[in-house]
């Protein structure tokens, strides 16, 4: 009774777990397939000729522009994620030591937040095109920037505010002003928070879509996103090669931030739960 | 006059909490070189008192002066680097991600003072601690009491003019806090440096301080030397808070007996003045305890070197304290004599 009461508990979990596991894999595993096939449809006509080719075009004929997609991203998601941060981390430690009441503000921010984007891409598009910016890099790190300064600010603010307040009376007493103790207390102590709300500002900005396809015109500017929607075919018909293995090249610079910073991405997550 | 506060309140409001009077008009006067101990349960106001003098915290009004020299009062406030003063914390406040030469170190770098002289000055006083072989390791690293010396030794190393501790002691064993504590005392002697010292621990207390304030509500109750405090407390929360075991405070309605009034204790008959309840209080060391009698011993606490005696006469309770062997047992009916006893009003 008890044994096949365990086993079906154990058939229920392991099917459970086939079903998301394959779930989540197999868009991977076909997106793999059709970037390394030299058929886009290998699955109706079951013939699969295996390739480079996806990859080779995509890294070195400078007409696909897939270089200048990856660049791009990586230059805006580096300068917004980095913009973002310097704006958040004193803002956090405002809110953290110095204001009142930081609740309110802390959740007016994340009510703003709320907004879908498309609410200020009319007039931001307006605003940027009276300057001239338009499909330039400006436009994107700015937006991207703001639009992260929410998820930045409550997870730095969380981490700041677990840390305890004697170090920073500490610090006061010991002849450090309000500033300094933020450069030699606060900052070094909110590495791990400050790591993670970088990586996931990063992802945020590269994976953004709406604002990269509004405010980029060409190669010049545009991101990896837009840019793999707008492949265009010899003929009009859509690459699914150059798509999907764009789509894996492109995870590459996140898979690597990630792997490079899990440690603190982890302890900067739950750091504000978890801190003495 | 090292550090002297007039009139010194702190109003808090928060909106949960409404209106909280902390500090209900503090006047002090802390002796250069002297040890000075706060003394008071927790929400008593002490360490805001301590957080006022260090300048982490605003007066709502009065005046503080650190050597003669106003650091809070009308149109002034110094900040807390600009007061020459130093804190110890209960958890130390060590900078975690500095080494021990780092933490020791911060207060004279944040005085601009030159690399060579910051060596030589934390060199200095890690020798005076002796924790000069730890200066590589980072916080984590040591133990309390380690921590403890390095949390001093930051606080000397600027040679302030005022050294601050709150309850600094709390966080180690009780070994470790008597050594400790012989160990700050002889510091602080050595180095003529005046300090308050914030408490809630009366033996630490009576066994540190030159003179100590009782410190209740946000207002000291009592100010003196310790065994003045012990020896006449001025109310029933004094003499309840100083003296281990607490002394015995009862409340009795006086009887009239020939025109005159007595209050009855264990079966111990005390006149006093007026018709009026009074508070009376007998330290347990003050109980001299006899054989035979009608007072039951209903538990005996051997600590070693002395026994602590629970006694009951009808609704008479009572602990006494004596010193060296107790042959009594529990059961047995004893009677009582006071060497001392104290009548408070309040």
């Amino acid at each position: 009774m008890a044994l096949s009461e365990r086993l079906i508990k154990a058939l229920i979990m392991s099917s459970g777990l086939i079903f998301v596991i394959s779930f989540t894999l197999i868009p991977i595993v076909w997106m793999v397939a059709l970037s390394l096939s030299g058929n886009p449809d290998l699955l109706i006509k079951g013939d699969f000729r295996m390739t480079l080719k996806n990859y080779r075009d995509l890294l070195t004929s400078p007409e696909l522009h897939f270089t200048d997609y990856i660049r791009n991203s990586i230059i805006v998601a580096s300068a917004s994620a980095s913009l973002s941060l310097t704006l958040c981390v004193p803002l956090s430690y405002y809110l953290s030591r110095l204001h009142r009441n930081p609740t309110a503000v802390l959740f007016s921010v994340l009510v703003l937040s709320m907004l879908p984007p498309i609410s200020s891409a009319i007039p931001l598009y307006r605003f940027f095109a009276s300057l001239g910016l338009i499909n330039t890099y400006v436009p994107l790190i700015i937006t991207y920037s703001v639009w992260s300064i929410p998820l930045g600010t409550w997870l730095i603010y969380s981490y700041i505010n677990s840390l305890p307040r004697d170090l920073d009376r500490s610090a006061l007493v010991d002849g450090a002003s309000t500033i300094k103790v933020l450069l030699y207390i606060i900052l070094p102590l909110s590495k791990p928070g400050m790591l993670c709300a970088f990586v996931l500002m990063f992802i945020f900005s590269f994976n953004e879509f709406l604002f990269a396809l509004l405010f980029t015109i060409d190669h010049g500017s545009r991101t990896v996103p837009v840019g793999i929607a707008l492949f265009e075919g010899l003929h009009g018909e859509v690459p699914w090669g150059y798509i999907t293995a764009s789509s894996l090249i492109s995870v590459i610079p996140i898979l690597i931030t990630v792997v490079l910073f899990q440690r603190h991405i982890i302890s900067g997550l739950t750091g504000g739960g978890l801190k003495e | 006059m090292s550090a002297e506060l007039k009139g010194v309140k702190k109003v808090f409001s928060s909106i949960l909490r409404g209106r909280v009077e902390a500090l209900r008009g503090i006047d002090l006067k802390v002796e250069e070189g002297e040890f000075f101990v706060i003394l008071g349960p927790s929400g008593s106001g002490k360490s805001t008192l301590l957080n006022i003098l260090a300048g982490l915290e605003k007066p709502t009004s009065g005046e503080v002066y650190i050597k003669g020299r106003m650091v809070a009062g009308e149109g002034v406030f110094l900040n807390p680097g600009e007061r020459r003063v130093a804190m110890v914390f209960q958890n130390y406040a060590l900078y975690p991600h500095m080494t021990v030469r780092g933490n020791i170190a911060f207060p004279l770098r944040m005085e601009g003072m030159n690399k060579k002289e910051i060596e030589r000055r934390v060199r200095e006083v890690a020798l005076l601690l002796g924790i000069e072989h730890l200066l590589n390791s980072k916080p984590a690293e040591l133990s309390g009491g380690e921590k403890q010396r390095v949390a001093i030794a930051r606080a000397l190393v600027r040679e302030p003019d005022l050294l601050l501790m709150d309850e600094p002691l709390s966080n180690l064993d009780a070994r470790l806090r008597i050594k400790m504590k012989e160990e700050i005392r002889k510091l602080q002697r050595s180095l003529g440096l005046t300090t308050i010292y914030v408490t809630h621990d009366q033996t630490e207390a009576m066994t540190l301080a030159d003179r100590l304030a009782v410190m209740r509500e946000g207002s000291i109750e009592q100010m003196g030397e310790p065994m003045d405090i012990y020896r006449n407390p001025g109310n029933t929360f004094v003499a309840g808070f100083i003296g281990n075991p607490p002394m015995n405070i009862v409340k009795k309605k006086p009887a009239i007996e020939e025109g005159k009034y007595f209050i009855d204790f264990l079966g111990v008959r005390i006149e006093v003045d007026r018709g009026e309840a009074v508070y009376l209080g007998v330290r347990p060391e003050d109980i001299e305890v006899k054989r035979g009698g009608s007072i039951e011993v209903t538990m005996i606490e051997r600590l070693g070197g002395e026994a602590l005696i629970h006694l009951r006469k009808e609704n008479d309770k009572a602990i006494a304290k004596i010193y060296g062997d107790c042959d009594l047992s529990e059961g047995e009916r004893v009677e009582v004599m006071f060497k001392k006893y104290y009548l408070f009003d309040s």
